[in-house]
């Protein structure tokens, strides 16, 4: 094993270790809030700047964990990445503008999305669905083309 | 963009598993290349023409593929 890819595996280690550090927290902040509402209370707080820490950990880490995989890989597989992420990547955003024009439209008023989904109606859960939806459908059309790239230089 | 990869590399009884090794590249990149789908960047075929101990052009032709 290269020494590069050794390095792509311990960052994606140290992902694994952080994404299971933060489920026992988020175990722990559960427990505690079914337990003793009013020390939940005072954590509240915490959680959040937890929550935002973990995120911002964990983008890094995609991040050193993306630019050291693209420098272990070889050029091909890395124009089959080039490729999907504009294709792929483009093609999702555009897959959102039907989402956008219906969302101008009165008959779509009462419709409450978030609502299938998390539960919660509140601005947040729309500005969260609405990076869910666009993350997910980018991420659908990366795969699709960079499967595709693969498919036509069998 | 046509080559002579495979047939270089059949003179030479070596697998496409055995070239990529040597290209430092993938097997699935060694395929795409003897199939004519992916055209190599100038440093991967300089290597290319290195490892076959011929010049580039004779390696690579820029006549478009039928396929």
């Amino acid at each position: 094993m290269s020494p590069r890819l050794k390095s792509v595996l311990f960052y994606l280690g140290g992902m694994l270790l952080l994404g299971f550090v933060a489920g026992l927290a988020g175990g722990w902040v559960g427990h505690i809030e079914a337990s003793d509402p009013a020390l939940a209370a005072q954590i509240a707080p915490f959680e959040l700047v937890g929550i935002a820490v973990l995120g911002v950990a964990g983008m890094v880490f995609a991040l050193v964990v993306s630019v050291r995989w693209m420098r272990v890989i070889d050029e091909a597989a890395r124009e089959a990445h080039k490729s999907a992420w504009f294709w792929g990547g483009s093609v999702g955003l555009l897959a959102a503008m039907p989402i956008l024009m219906m969302g101008v439209l009165p008959q779509t008023a009462d419709w409450r999305l978030p609502d299938w989904f998390f539960g919660r109606t509140d601005p947040m859960a729309y500005a969260a669905m609405g990076a869910w939806a666009l993350i997910s459908l980018m991420l659908l059309g990366y795969g699709v083309a960079w499967a595709w790239w693969w498919w036509k230089r069998r | 963009m046509n080559n002579r990869l495979k047939v270089l590399r059949a003179e030479r009884d070596w697998s496409q598993a055995h070239l990529a090794e040597l290209l430092g590249v993938s097997r699935q990149t060694v395929n795409a290349l003897e199939t004519g789908r992916y055209d190599p960047s100038l440093p991967l075929a300089f290597k290319i023409a290195r490892i076959f101990e011929q010049p580039i052009e004779s390696i690579f032709s820029e006549q478009e593929n039928d396929g």
